[in-house]
């Protein structure tokens, strides 16, 4: 178990949880907006401020996520996997893969990157890690799903 | 994870996807997509024929979940939307018979594989469910039917390009067989995944007979 303080307005700490502060200070936002009151807002989670410029979208993924935009979630991950995945040499998109935390992510997230990225595994020296992760997530996550949940999608034999 | 079934239109509809089919003409039922953004109204995603992969759906008829999870149906409908967001930055989708591979790239791009001239309206369905790694068919147990074959020969020659009817001949000859799209809407009412094609014609057949 972590705890930490959190106060409104500050960049979300990196534990890969979200304390329960977190939508204690969202409802306050919430309250504040509908008031009036000017000032600072929560984010919501963000990375790290010394991510590299090329990951910052990240930070919107893991945002949809936490907020359970679910559709918005996906499109952000198809669309800037599909910019990432034109380019000749791939170096982009397997920083990424590197980078990704499939602890921000949700079961339907960790299985979109799976599945934009699969056709291209080939190329992708981060995707077998990545891919193991995810497997070990939702094993643990929806373990009686798992398989139906993977089934088509995670080829690490091949 | 159960089939799901209605009649379209369904104003209600609030699922992230689903197989929508129509009568398009006294011989022919037509197969396409209806999706959902949240918060938008519903849009549609079909090929309703040669180069013409469209996003208006006007056919009344009916709709169908396949036995998929959730989370799945929801990187389907993810995918419609790049298709219906990139396809027009690509080639325009043409119509063909024989079906292996998938014929869209990551980007939702008409990219067929070698062997493949396009996709029929039932094909393209089953293309953007495999893309996400949803099987809805075993394609080894489509059978060759000469009536059937002739009969969308003889569409494709009254309404051209003549392209298509000579690729279709040219795709028969070479042993494709043609996956209707009443079967594969069978194949979308069935309890598991992938469906045989006796099973997808039975529920098929059933379930649009009233159309």
């Amino acid at each position: 178990m972590r705890t930490a303080s959190y106060k409104a307005g500050m960049p979300f700490p990196d534990l890969g949880i979200v304390p329960r502060s977190y939508a204690r200070a969202e409802r306050l936002d919430a309250a504040a907006n509908a008031a009036g009151v000017p000032g600072p807002r929560s984010r919501g989670p963000v990375l790290s401020t010394d991510a590299p410029p090329a990951l910052q979208w990240l930070s919107d993924l893991y945002v949809h996520v936490f907020r359970r935009r679910e559709a918005e979630a996906i499109d952000v991950i198809y669309a800037k996997f599909d910019e990432l995945l034109r380019q000749s040499d791939c170096a982009d998109c397997d920083e990424v893969l590197a980078n990704l935390d499939v602890n921000r992510l949700n079961i339907t997230a960790t299985l979109a990157v799976l599945s934009i990225t699969r056709l291209d595994r080939a190329r992708l020296a981060n995707w077998r890690r990545f891919a193991e992760m995810a497997q070990r997530k939702i094993c643990r996550e929806a373990p009686d799903r798992a398989a139906a949940l993977l089934a088509g999608l995670l080829p690490l034999d091949s | 994870m159960v089939a799901r079934t209605g009649t379209w239109p369904e104003p209600a509809f609030g699922l992230p996807v689903a197989v929508l089919i129509g009568r398009s003409s006294r011989e022919t039922l037509h197969l396409g997509l209806a999706y959902v953004l949240p918060g938008k109204p519903v849009r549609h995603l079909h090929l309703a024929w040669h180069e013409r992969l469209v996003e208006d759906w006007s056919l009344a008829g009916r709709w169908a979940i396949p036995a998929a999870l959730p989370e799945r149906l929801a990187l389907v409908a993810g995918r419609c939307r790049l298709i219906a967001a990139n396809h027009a930055a690509g080639l325009p989708v043409r119509y063909g018979i024989a079906w292996s591979g998938v014929a869209f790239d990551d980007a939702g791009r008409f990219a067929p594989p070698g062997g493949n001239f396009g996709r029929t309206c039932a094909t393209f369905v089953l293309d953007v469910f495999r893309l996400e790694g949803c099987e809805l068919i075993l394609a080894e147990s489509w059978p060759r039917r000469n009536r059937e074959e002739q009969q969308l020969v003889a569409i494709a020659e009254a309404i051209g390009p003549p392209i298509v009817a000579e690729t279709m001949r040219r795709e028969f000859a070479a042993g494709a067989a043609r996956i209707m799209a009443h079967e594969v809407f069978g194949a979308c009412l069935a309890n598991t995944v992938p469906v045989p094609f006796e099973l997808a014609a039975h529920l098929g057949t059933s379930a649009t007979a009233d159309l």
